[in-house]
């Protein structure tokens, strides 16, 4: 692990307009992504955890959507960038899968030359060597017969080896980010045990970092090596995946840990979160999840608790009022 | 109510879909369930567990002849269901009820939750049309909807609540069982607990049974009393939830045990012995339809299709290893 992050997002926020008025689906995002490292978004529908990967690949339309904050990669600014100077950046350095693999694949085209084709794309090379690295990515991401199956068309592959696929398109232009959004939600368990074993060898053999957005704290605990909870909008708690499991500090943390079902323990009963994630256009003014949260205080009301370690000596950070006092922030500014 | 005799006993069911494979080649079939046979006691949670395309849905639809089986038969509080005549039937469907997945797709979009409701108890005759308004807010206030909802059309209602509508549905004729497909897995977790929690009291309540389809084994273990483990239309394990998932004895089993993502980043860490994926069902292995991904495999599991061995404490196993 080297000093500098590769990718370092501070006070991220991206905007929708709706109903005429500019929206803040997320607020105040903010974190480090090392060499090597993997860090999971976790959290439930509409938290804003995808929108937080668009962003990051400037892939929402300027019209409907607009970005305040930093998102510093190697050094450069991404925030502002044109869309010419993107191109530069997406797929090359940073690239990203997505839950379905059937819609990112061109259904009339062989899987083969799908992968040549992003590899000629970013590099010049001719096209026989382009398909020679295409079957050898296939082969990395343990598609069977990977120079047989070059010349085969999307729908005649599982949900499974179609996610490999796009995971090989992915890394043929070897970039040193990979956001991945759900890759494994669609998948039974058995592949997805799978695939995320092959992208842990992957990010270890080509010194690739990871954002991997989930919902499940099972698969978290697969992959990451730091943890982002989000909640509507928000990252309320931000820990290395042991602490965060070890100890989970923010409310809504703890409430996620006591409402799944585990496979691995017989619990008694599950502690339902009440209530439901408030829509866009209502969230509250202070800490967003107080309306639901069991501790709530007074004071969570009034304005938002920001994300900061309850011991500055400690990269655990948590926004929440339980564990660092509003006087103490104060104090801070 | 009899307490010896199962609610629900299913004896080798089968049922195989014509699909058409290429052009100018011969049609393929699907056997979607080969010789399923499994009971469902008075106020019991049976789980149904499996991977995509095992034929765990076409299961719950068989059960309730809301598919034809094309052999066995489905017997339900001692009445045969597979030759029950179309008016006798429609008076046990009262009994026997289904929710789904996705219940925004099985509620009308243009129908108030009302007049959804009111259909069902008309169609069913459950009560006099008078008595309906009343009927319909104990309904609403049972899966927890405010009195409100019957003036709301669905898209009106966040996903855990069009859930809470699919239950309404089935509960207003009064079942005894509830088929519940995939019920609560398109929900977040926080929503899923809550439904859980729903459909627990209700079962406490009526004396409700379940036959809850599901592919996640955490829902199994907090949910179900007992599991059947379903590989490629046919039922590889069978016992108490705990015993199963605790010593799986089934390779398979075993296999889905350990891929079932554990939040714990120790455990989660081991390296999970799985390999290969679902043969197509178009063409399954022959044998044990598990063998070409069982590390375990014999001579014997390519040749002969294992027979259910009793291993005692309620446990069953298709397995040669046991045979």
């Amino acid at each position: 692990m080297t000093d500098a992050p590769v990718l370092a997002v501070r006070g991220l926020s991206t905007q929708f307009r709706i109903g005429g008025a500019w929206r803040a689906a997320t607020r105040n995002i903010a974190f480090d992504l090392y060499e090597n490292q993997t860090i999971a978004l976790v959290g439930e529908s509409g938290c804003g955890k995808s929108i937080t990967c668009q962003t990051i690949l400037g892939l929402l339309p300027a019209a409907v959507a607009r970005t305040e904050g930093s998102i510093v990669y190697q050094g450069r600014e991404l925030v502002g960038l044109s869309d010419a100077e993107m191109e530069t950046v997406r797929g090359k350095e940073i690239a990203m899968i997505f839950q379905e693999p059937m819609t990112a694949l061109n259904p009339v085209m062989t899987v083969g030359e799908q992968i040549a084709e992003a590899i000629r794309v970013h590099r010049r090379c001719t096209k026989a060597e382009a398909k020679a690295e295409a079957i050898a990515f296939m082969d990395r991401v343990r598609i069977p017969a990977a120079a047989q199956r070059y010349n085969d068309y999307p729908h005649q592959f599982s949900g499974g080896m179609r996610q490999r696929i796009v995971i090989a398109m992915a890394m043929a232009c070897k970039p040193k980010v990979l956001l991945a959004d759900e890759p494994t939600t669609a998948l039974d368990v058995t592949i997805q045990a799978q695939i995320l074993a092959e992208l842990r060898d992957l990010c270890a053999n080509f010194n690739m970092s990871m954002v991997f957005i989930t919902h499940s704290l099972g698969v978290v605990a697969a992959i990451a090596d730091r943890v982002a909870v989000m909640y509507a909008g928000e990252i309320v708690e931000l820990a290395s995946v042991e602490e965060l499991f070890a100890a989970p500090q923010h409310p809504y943390t703890r409430a996620l840990f006591q409402a799944i079902p585990r496979v691995d323990e017989t619990a008694e009963n599950l502690q339902a979160i009440p209530g439901q994630v408030p829509p866009i256009t209502a969230f509250p003014e202070g800490c967003r999840f107080a309306p639901r949260c069991p501790m709530r205080m007074e004071k969570c009301a009034g304005r938002p608790p920001r994300l900061a370690a309850a011991d500055p000596a400690s990269p655990h950070a948590v926004a929440c009022f339980l564990h660092h006092d509003l006087a103490l922030e104060e104090a801070a500014e | 109510m009899t307490t010896a005799q199962p609610l629900l006993q299913v004896f080798g069911v089968s049922k195989t879909f014509d699909v058409p494979r290429r052009i100018g080649a011969p049609p393929g079939k699907v056997h979607a369930l080969d010789d399923v046979t499994l009971d469902i006691a008075i106020g019991e949670t049976l789980g149904l567990v499996g991977e995509s395309g095992c034929g765990k849905s076409t299961a719950g639809r068989a059960f309730l002849r809301l598919i034809e089986p094309d052999t066995g038969e489905v017997w339900f509080d001692g009445e045969n269901l597979t030759t029950a005549i179309p008016s006798r039937m429609r008076t046990l469907r009262k009994r026997l009820q289904i929710i789904f997945q996705d219940p925004y797709s099985s509620l009308n979009p243009r129908q108030k939750v009302a007049d959804m409701l009111a259909e069902v108890l008309s169609v069913h005759k459950v009560c006099p049309r008078a008595e309906f308004p009343r009927r319909i807010a104990q309904l609403l206030d049972e899966v927890g909807l405010p009195a409100s909802a019957a003036d709301r059309f669905p898209h009106e209602f966040s996903g855990g609540q069009r859930q809470r509508l699919g239950i309404a549905r089935a509960l207003s004729v009064g079942p005894d069982l509830i088929v519940a497909d995939e019920a609560v897995s398109a929900l977040d977790v926080s929503i899923q607990a809550q439904i859980l929690d729903l459909l627990r009291r209700l079962k406490a309540e009526r004396n409700l049974s379940y036959l809850f389809i599901t592919h996640d084994l955490g829902v199994v273990r907090y949910f179900c009393q007992r599991a059947a483990v379903m590989y490629l239309g046919r039922i590889v394990e069978t016992g108490p939830v705990k015993d199963l998932l605790d010593e799986p004895l089934h390779p398979y089993t075993r296999m889905l045990r350990a891929a079932s993502p554990v939040p714990n980043p120790v455990e989660a860490r081991k390296t999970v012995q799985v390999t290969g994926e679902v043969p197509s069902p178009l063409n399954p292995p022959t044998g044990c339809h598990f063998h070409p991904r069982c590390p375990l495999a014999k001579d014997i599991c390519k040749q002969a299709r294992p027979t259910v061995t009793e291993m005692g404490g309620g446990r069953a196993v298709a397995c040669h290893l046991y045979g």
